[in-house]
């Protein structure tokens, strides 16, 4: 209660002062041509401090109107209005009304005579480029490239960190016209680097070449292209070399910790990052760029942040460190011309100790057992990865890559359980208990290369071409005991088993695949074809393992005596060879407004199998040979017309043939546990699977208009025919009562494998979303719902039984964005789950689970945040609802905001239980597992930060030194 | 009749000659952001408007090319792949067959006829192909490749497509121009082609190369090599004379029968000129070329001309990334406008014209504008009460954004 208190009373004292804010008005007008008296769209309005500092600024609309608001009230201004071939016209006026309306601007032609005076334009069209000035942007010293973003009309700077453009994202953002440190996700560039470093931002249009449909057009400069917006943040020729990022520890109650520290360097050609973390509050780490992207300067704009895993069972600890590099061979490398190699190094330390308490219920014809199971698991591994990646395009069509990647790891893990399996009456049948100790240690290299060429104008060489190898080798050893009690009328059988086993495996697989679009051209020279692309694929896969399996059993004085049964070595060796054929017909009908696509594929493949296993264990000697025709088909429908709608649509075909792996047609059996013993299945025939799937999506197209829409349904049907299937026997004891043998079921039971008659699932998806934006407000709307419907076989004491089973989830979630001031959100899931045995025992079972989720983070300045995060869930199978309240706030402090503190409160309410409720195929689980508790915390950071050659601080005196400069161009 | 003209052709040829000589050596600097601008009614008047006649059958896109014959109006719609025909008002005539390929058209005044090469499409052709095809254009063999058919629209009562047969001369893309003789354009480099070097502008007569101008190599030049590139040829003052351009010279010739005259030489500044190290430069391949073109998009690539009247040339600047500006050249007191500084005014009902240009008959200019725009000026300036032509008003009254365009004829004030 006292944290409650806490934590309250620092959250609430946080509000205050935070509205304390000075007043500001707006002013409007319009812009109109002198001579025409015509209103001019387009003419750029600056509001200007009287040192010629920009303060805001606005491009007229349609009919020559501005409004600006936000000016401070009482600030002395400067409006200037231009526009291309007229004269600027400047009015200074003191901001003396909340409102104000300004007298309508006339602005003059300019003649051919005078001359063009050059000013800081904030935006400017340059082609069909958008080109943003920064040094027109009067912001504090702090400013990243985010905040830049966020004050240019139309572009809109998400909570989640993805930008648009008049609606439109801007999928791809690069640094001097590639990716900023080898990172494909451009919040490390946006959020750190300091606007005063930037010398121009550039949005345009690329052509999409990773689309397919884009690159067989390529050829065609009249055929319609996808595009995708890209941005091109440019740095100033003095600020190409940097480094930045962030140091942080946090210290909580319950012994929590927490710290992450994260380093990037870079120059023109180069970078290198380097960090790490360790953390004993659940919070994964994966890698070193989950670091980088979490320890950005200006990261305050997320939703809610805290990286607990309050879903992750046990409490676990991780040490994280890692190092990456990137250097491009070639100076001016970029997107479309790479010459690049990233490589980097990650270490991985995790320990955990997981608690986990199981209740089942069994129902069966002959009576309902009931399980109760607990386990205490003490795990600790570590990992080290090293990676590089080479990638080099020549040009558009030809583009090689090679990557390789090493890793070694070892792991230990100590587990005792035990369970108790009772009649629904209580009395005991039998339980048990066991413990294992495992050690183990895996070393792997993997590497790969892909040459691909799409050359459209040399058709003969249009190839594809990959290649992979993979090494493992893998070693474990384990002590494992169980103790069995089976109880009897007639008294106690008490089994004991101990066993050591250790076991050595390793595996090489190689694969290559080669496709070739040039056949038609290769066979049939420039004969069209009526259209019709034919295209061959070729897949070789080799695959080789070993095994060595040493299997003791201890005997009461602790000596060990092999186990001749579980002893055994392998060598199993496979060769698939896939030849395949494809035709493809695509076709188009376009207009000013509109695009039509359509496209048609089939293809035919043969997959030929050869396997061979030699084992000691002589009815695991298995030498086959397959082969097998598949067929897919496919079909596509797009269809997009401007400034209303873009829908597009699929539906597809394949099928499949399986067969029984070795360990299902011949497994081997270990008897230490003696409840389900698994004894395969002789004489199993191969499977043949169905598939069909399909979707269709709509979404609104037109930036225009504020609000926009998608939905999208998409279904499938897969059924496969003669599945595998389990056939359980439920073991029985007899007993002579009164003279009487009488069977009762001991918990025990064998399990086998054979042929059903046929499985099936379906489902059925659909999504929608809203989106309604209204200057700087935001409202979204999102609307998720499915449903599965499945049938699956099964025998039970060798009776046909049959399980239907049915779910449908529903999700609704409605957020609010005011700028990035404001965001909240509430949301809700449901889950309805329909479980139907019929055959064995006509029985169903049902699931329920209901849950909510309320969230509100409040950016009050850019140095201060409060996020505030509540969760409701419930389900039939827990008797009272969880209600979890977790919360966080931070403040910037320091001249250049290079340090933050940080209060993080979880679980306010105490109220975190790690709960599970699910239907099994004869009964229901309740699942209850340790898990993070009730913990605050303080966290301290600091942001170093140098650009260039002096600091990020000192940087932004170029703002005022570009005023300056124009300042003296336009005195001259 | 004709022998009296003969001294007055020549007197006017002479002195043609003697005109385009005399400019010649004349440079002109332009600075193209310093262009004037005015009110549209100060540059052209309004003469009429032609009201293209939507029905289902009729409708065309926007992106439609126009072509006036001696009696029609045809509008070649190449996302439906039809040839409408429109009588002089705008009513609409007929629909010739739907899929036709319409590949180069080309309308031959002379013989009244809209001719039309198209790819044969029982053939996948690469650029590289058809590369090869033209250098190779007398090989029989290389016929198969191309269609030709041609509409005859002195034919009122059969406006049929007639196939015809393809000549070799078809597949170099000419351009039919006086006594018989045609042009090519077309600029192709390759590092396959086996000839070392070509010319830019080649003039035939029949099968016979008469002339050529500016050579070029064929296997390598800096300026073409990863590019598509043709000569401009438009007509100009008079009809065997025609204005030519070429890419990355800034220089605007005239061709008379077979001889070529600088007219024009213009000066950019140099943030706009293509620098000399350019015409050098040996790009490894597509991409390295194409960044070029995207670092330096201001520089001019090519000049576009199309007479306006003999005083006013409009002047089409395209950059090297495909961005176009346009102007008017005032040749008399030698001052240039930029067409986004001219302002549509309501003399001329407020409706972008010289925006909009699309051909001429004669001194009559005739500017296309689409029925979205038109209803958005309407609405614009719906309350300033201008006295819109009966035929406009009409229009604006029913239109929807979706109607066919409105041609807008006028000419241009000397």
């Amino acid at each position: 209660m006292k944290y409650i208190i806490a934590t309250l009373l620092i959250l609430f004292t946080s509000y205050t002062g935070v509205y304390a804010q000075p007043g500001t008005g707006r002013i409007y007008g319009v812009v109109k041509d002198t001579g025409a008296n015509i209103f001019l769209e387009s003419a750029t309005v600056i509001i200007y401090k009287p040192d010629s500092t920009v303060v805001l600024f606005k491009i007229t609309d349609k009919n020559g109107h501005y409004d600006i608001s936000g000016l401070p009230m009482n600030g002395k201004y400067v409006l200037m209005a231009s526009f291309a071939g007229y004269k600027d016209y400047r009015i200074p006026f003191t901001m003396d009304k909340a409102i104000k309306k300004m007298d309508t601007i006339l602005l003059q032609t300019r003649t051919s005579e005078e001359v063009v005076v050059t000013s800081i334009a904030p935006i400017r069209m340059n082609g069909d480029t958008l080109e943003i000035n920064p040094a027109a942007f009067k912001m504090s010293n702090d400013a990243v490239a985010e905040d830049l973003l966020n004050k240019v009309p139309g572009i809109v700077v998400w909570a989640d960190g993805s930008i648009t453009m008049n609606g439109k994202v801007i999928p791809k953002v690069l640094v001097d016209g590639k990716p900023f440190l080898g990172n494909s996700d451009h919040r490390i560039a946006t959020q750190n680097l300091p606007k005063n470093i930037i010398d121009k931002i550039q949005v345009y249009n690329e052509v999409d070449m990773s689309s397919e449909t884009n690159r067989s057009r390529i050829t065609d400069p009249q055929a319609p292209k996808d595009s995708l917006l890209t941005m091109d943040i440019k740095l100033k020729a003095d600020k190409k070399n940097g480094h930045f990022g962030k140091y942080g520890a946090g210290l909580g109650t319950d012994g929590r910790y927490q710290a992450d520290a994260a380093l990037q360097f870079y120059n023109k050609q180069s970078s290198v990052a380097m960090g790490g973390g360790a953390n004993n509050i659940n919070a994964d780490i994966a890698g070193l760029n989950d670091l980088q992207r979490e320890n950005t300067f200006r990261n305050n704009y997320t939703t809610y942040r805290s990286r607990s895993n309050f879903g992750r069972s046990g409490i676990n600890r991780v040490i994280a460190p890692g190092i990456q590099f990137s250097h491009s061979f070639s100076k001016n490398d970029n997107e479309r011309s790479t010459n690049r190699i990233t490589g980097g190094y990650d270490y991985n330390n995790n320990s955990g100790k997981t608690l986990i308490q199981t209740y089942q219920e069994r129902y069966l014809k002959d009576g309902d057992q009931l399980i109760n199971s607990n386990s205490d698991n003490k795990s600790q591994s570590e990992q080290h990865v090293v990676r590089m990646n080479y990638n080099k395009s020549l040009d558009y069509n030809k583009r090689f890559s090679i990557n390789a990647t090493g890793r070694s790891g070892n792991s230990a893990s100590q587990n005792t359980s035990g369970s108790t399996i009772n009649t629904r009456q209580g009395t005991p049948i039998s339980d048990r208990t066991g413990n294992s100790q495992t050690v183990a240690d895996t070393k792997s290299f993997d590497a790969g290369f892909n040459y691909t060429n799409f050359d459209y104008e040399n058709p003969l060489k249009a190839i594809d071409f990959n290649g992979t190898f993979f090494r493992s080798q893998n070693n474990s050893d384990r002590n494992e005991s169980s103790v069995y009690n089976f109880y009897t009328a007639a008294g106690t059988n008490n089994t004991i088993i101990k066993r050591h086993y250790t076991k050595a495996t390793g595996s090489t697989n190689f694969n290559g695949s080669l496709n070739y679009n040039g056949l038609k051209r290769l066979l049939l020279g420039r004969f069209n074809l009526f259209g019709i692309d034919i295209s061959t694929s070729h897949n070789i896969t080799y695959r080789k393992d070993d095994e060595e399996n040493n299997v003791f059993d201890v005997d009461a004085n602790q000596k060990e005596n092999t186990n001749k049964y579980l002893t055994y070595t392998e060598n199993f060796s496979i060769f698939q060879y896939i030849p395949s054929l494809s035709l493809n017909k695509n076709f188009s009908k376009w207009s000013s407004r509109r695009w039509s696509n359509y496209s048609v594929r089939a293809s035919v493949n043969r997959q030929f199998i050869e396997e061979k296993n030699i084992s000691s264990r002589t009815n695991r000697n298995i030498s086959r040979s397959f082969s097998f025709t598949a067929f897919n088909a496919n079909a596509n429908y797009s269809r997009q017309v401007t400034d209303a709608y873009r829908i597009n649509g699929n539906l597809s075909y394949e099928n499949g043939n399986g067969y029984p792996t070795i360990n299902q047609a011949a497994p081997v059996v270990d008897s230490i546990n003696l409840y389900v013993l698994y004894k395969g299945g002789l004489n199993l025939v191969n499977t043949k699977n169905h598939n069909i799937n399909g979707n269709i999506n709509y979404s609104t197209n037109n930036p225009k208009k504020p609000t926009q829409v998608t939905a999208g349904l998409n279904g499938s049907f897969n059924t496969v025919l003669k599945p595998f299937v389990d056939s359980t026997v439920y073991l029985k004891d007899t007993i002579n009562i009164n003279g009487h043998d009488s069977a009762y079921l001991n918990g025990r039971q064998l399990r086998y494998t054979i042929n059903g008659n046929r499985r099936y699932t379906s489902y059925i998806g659909y999504n929608t979303s809203v989106s309604r934006k209204v200057k700087g407000n935001q409202v979204q709307l999102q609307y998720n719902g499915g449903m599965n419907i499945g049938q699956a076989p099964s025998y039970i004491d060798g009776i046909y039984t049959i399980i239907n089973s049915a779910n449908i989830t529903q999700s609704l979630r409605l957020t609010y964005y005011y700028k990035t001031l404001l965001i909240a959100g509430v949301g809700g899931n449901a889950g309805f789950n329909n479980s139907r045995q019929t055959g064995y025992k006509n029985s169903s079972f049902k699931t329920r689970t209901i849950t909510g989720e309320f969230n509100i983070t409040l950016n009050f300045t850019k140095d201060f945040s409060l996020a505030n995060n509540f969760s409701y869930s419930k389900n039939n199978g827990i008797i009272k609802p969880v209600t979890i309240w977790n919360a966080n706030t931070t403040y910037r402090f320091l001249k250049s905001k290079q340090a933050e503190v940080k209060f993080t409160a979880t679980d306010i309410l105490k109220q975190f239980r790690n709960i599970s409720y699910y239907a099994n195929p004869d009964g229901v689980t309740t699942s209850v597992s340790n898990g993070l508790q009730q913990y605050f915390m303080i966290t301290l950071s600091y942001f170093p930060r140098k650009f260039g050659g002096g600091t990020a601080s000192k940087s932004g005196n170029s703002n005022r030194q570009a005023v300056q400069q124009g300042q003296q161009r336009k005195r001259l | 009749m004709l022998p009296k003209l003969i001294p007055v052709l020549l007197f006017f040829c002479t002195n043609l000659f003697c005109f385009f000589k005399c400019i010649a050596q004349e440079k002109i600097y332009f600075e193209p952001k310093a262009a004037s601008g005015g009110k549209q009614s100060d540059f052209i008047t309004y003469k009429n408007i032609i009201v293209f006649e939507t029905t289902p059958e009729s409708k065309f896109d926007k992106y439609s090319r126009i072509i006036s014959t001696k009696k029609y109006l045809i509008v070649c719609d190449y996302s439906a792949k039809k040839i409408l025909v429109f009588d002089k008002s705008g009513r609409f005539i007929t629909k010739l067959k739907n899929k036709l390929d319409l590949g180069r058209l080309t309308y031959n005044e002379e013989k009244d006829r809209l001719e039309v090469v198209a790819q044969n499409k029982t053939y996948q052709l690469t650029n590289k192909d058809r590369s090869q095809i033209l250098e190779d254009f007398n090989n029989p063999k290389n016929k198969k490749y191309y269609r030709k058919y041609f509409i005859d629209f002195s034919d009122t009562l059969h406006l049929t497509v007639h196939k015809q047969k393809i000549s070799s001369v078809d597949i170099l893309n000419p351009i039919p121009y006086t006594n018989g003789m045609h042009i090519v354009n077309k600029i192709t480099v390759d590092k396959n082609f086996a000839k070392e070097e070509d010319n830019e502008l080649k003039i035939y007569q029949g099968d016979s190369l008469v002339k050529q101008y500016f050579p070029y190599k064929k296997k390598n030049d800096s300026r073409y090599i990863y590019d598509d590139a043709t000569v401009a040829i438009t007509p100009a003052v008079t009809t065997d004379t025609r204005w030519i351009t070429h890419p990355y010279d800034y220089t605007i010739y005239a061709l008379q029968k077979d001889s070529l005259y600088k007219v024009y030489s213009f000066v950019l500044p140099l943030e706009r000129a293509i620098p000399n190290d350019f015409f050098t430069r040996e790009f490894q391949n597509k991409t390295e070329k194409d960044n070029y073109v995207r670092q330096n998009k201001k520089f001019i690539k090519q000049f576009y001309v199309f007479n306006l009247t003999n005083r006013y040339l409009n002047l089409t600047m395209q950059g090297m990334w495909y961005d176009m500006q346009q102007f008017i050249y005032d040749t008399k007191t030698k001052i240039f406008y930029d067409h986004e500084k001219i302002v549509p005014d309501s003399l001329t009902f407020f409706l972008p014209i010289t925006k909009n240009l699309s051909f001429n008959d004669g001194p009559l200019i005739y500017s296309r504008i689409n029925a979205e725009e038109v209803l958005k000026v309407f609405e614009l300036h719906q309350k300033d009460n201008i006295l819109y032509p009966p035929l406009l008003q009409a229009y604006m009254n029913t239109a929807t954004a979706d109607s066919n365009p409105v041609l807008i004829n006028f000419i241009y004030r000397n």
